[in-house]
């Protein structure tokens, strides 16, 4: 060490310079701040937004109120208020514990042990695990670019059979099978099958009548239609949905209904979600059908396979990149979507629709996955 | 200790006073042995002396000088206004470029205590600048009171 420098460093750090650097370094931290980008879960497909207020302040009145006593079992006024909607009468209708308890009950009141469920492939997996408990067996025809093929679904139903079930728009595909092609299947299927359609995402469809297939319930008695208020109505953590049926089928219907009816805080909230919530619904389906009808159009110029989507979700499939991948990639680029694996295909994933924000997040994230892809197929 | 934890302040928060800051050096410097120390301490006497010298310069030698070659200039080139010209754009040159030097050597004076094994934080010109200005104020009054006494240069003596 010369002279100089000896000296040299027993010098200060002036109070500017010190401050300079205070200064930079905070500049950074908010950088870093700014670029740490949170993920953005698509993978799930409930509304992501909060309830109305007033929806969950009719809760929280019931809440303070008689809640020591049992609640309506029969939950008559959401029924009444049901059967108005729909123009049924409330006899057809079966409030319960979300459309997937409904479709649980279903199963264990038509399939016994040895019987056979069909659902198409790839579908939900909580139905599998639904046959599964009921000791059931299931049979999952397959159906040809997410579309529902009757022919198919005639195919697997075996004298064994008692129940078809369709999520119509289907999870996960999102496809949607219009109420005339639901009921000429319906119509084939041999006396001693039961149909159960979910309709969870129903409302996000603009083919048809938003109670289309609803409305074949009077024609044939042996098909259950359920409904819930976990997707566009955003009330997942309540628990609620409804089960519609034939007039003639109400040995079934009472059959569905759970033990002691639905809880107050649901029949509260449900009953309020439909006096105050059509608005809500509207601005939630226009929104998911106009970034619904962007994503489909901005995918059919990429490298991958989307049916056509009736749902909030889109059913993904990359020509050059298998699901698993696409997942990873995805995730890198902080988006989250469901895999395809415990849906039905490996090959796919579903992402979720939600507003212009996300839906530009989620395009951007899968072109960088996708260029990655190309990247590396050009390399090799 | 002063507290400056809004917690313990009733949610004011209490910043550090102006001119108290921490020394902070660039890297941990490492100090020579006892020898070079007192070498270097007798180098910041030196340094210090120096700085004080040029500071009591400022109040009488510098502008006594620069007076002298203004009424020296006066009598060469009979111009009044040249010579004060001359004399106050001299001072005030000297006056700044000696400050600029004894700040500089007020910086290398707290390097080199430090060097010495002192925890030099603040410089002295400040108090070496005060006290000269004072002993000159002192010296000044002295003077004009007691050896040369206020009469008027119109009355005669």
């Amino acid at each position: 060490m010369g002279l100089l420098d000896y000296y040299k460093q027993f010098d200060d750090i002036g109070e500017s310079e010190y401050n300079a650097g205070l200064r930079e370094r905070r500049a950074r931290e908010k950088a870093l701040a700014l670029e740490h980008v949170p993920v953005l879960d698509l993978s799930s497909t409930e509304w992501p937004e909060l309830p109305n207020a007033e929806v969950v302040g009719a809760s929280v009145y019931q809440a303070r109120g008689r809640i020591n006593g049992y609640p309506d079992p029969d939950a008559v006024p959401v029924r009444r208020a049901l059967a108005e909607r729909h123009n049924i009468r409330s006899s057809q209708i079966v409030f319960g514990n979300g459309a997937a308890e409904l479709a649980r009950s279903a199963v264990y009141l038509l399939a016994s042990e040895g019987d056979e469920v069909v659902v198409p492939r790839p579908s939900r997996a909580r139905y599998a695990a639904m046959v599964a408990r009921a000791g059931a067996r299931l049979v999952q025809p397959a159906m040809p670019g997410g579309m529902l093929d009757a022919e198919a679904v005639l195919g697997a139903v075996g004298p064994r059979t008692r129940v078809v079930i369709l999520c119509n728009p289907a999870d996960p595909t999102g496809t949607y099978a219009p109420a005339a092609r639901i009921g000429d299947l319906v119509a084939r299927l041999p006396d001693q099958v039961h149909t159960v359609v979910d309709e969870s995402y129903v409302q996000f469809q603009d083919v048809e009548p938003e109670d289309s297939v609803m409305s074949l319930v009077e024609a044939f008695p042996k098909l259950v239609v359920l409904r819930s208020f976990s997707k566009v109505y955003g009330l997942s953590g309540i628990r609620a949905g409804y089960a519609v049926g034939s007039p003639a089928a109400s040995g079934l219907l009472a059959g569905l209904a759970p033990a002691l009816g639905v809880n107050a805080l649901s029949q509260a909230t449900v009953l309020q979600a439909l006096k105050v919530g059509d608005a809500d619904i509207r601005r939630r389906r226009e929104a998911v059908i106009e970034q619904r009808t962007r994503l489909l159009a901005e995918l059919s110029t990429m490298a991958v396979t989307v049916p056509d989507s009736q749902a909030n979700f889109l059913w993904i499939r990359a020509h050059e990149v298998p699901g698993e991948d696409l997942v990873a990639r995805l995730e890198g680029s902080r988006v989250r979507v469901a895999p395809g694996e415990p849906l039905g295909d490996a090959d796919c994933v579903r992402a979720a629709i939600r507003d212009r924000h996300a839906a530009d997040r989620l395009l951007w994230a899968l072109r960088e996955a996708l260029r990655g892809s190309a990247v590396e197929t050009a390399a090799g | 200790m002063a507290r400056n934890d809004p917690t313990d302040t009733g949610g004011l928060f209490i910043g550090r006073r102006p001119g108290t800051a921490p020394l902070r050096y660039r890297g941990q410097p490492t100090p020579a042995g006892g020898k070079r120390r007192r070498v270097d301490a007798v180098l910041a006497a030196g340094i210090l002396v120096v700085e004080t010298l040029l500071c009591a310069t400022l109040w009488g030698p510098q502008p006594a000088a620069w007076l002298w070659l203004g009424s020296q200039l006066y009598h060469e080139t009979d111009s009044i206004g040249l010579a004060i010209l001359v004399a106050f754009v001299g001072m005030l040159t000297t006056i700044l470029g000696t400050l600029a030097v004894t700040m500089r050597l007020d910086r290398w004076w707290k390097i080199v205590r430090r060097a010495s094994g002192h925890e030099q934080e603040k410089g002295a010109l400040e108090r070496i600048f005060v006290i000269s200005m004072g002993v000159a104020l002192i010296g000044f009054v002295l003077w004009f009171l007691v050896l040369e006494g206020p009469s008027s240069s119109i009355a005669p003596r």
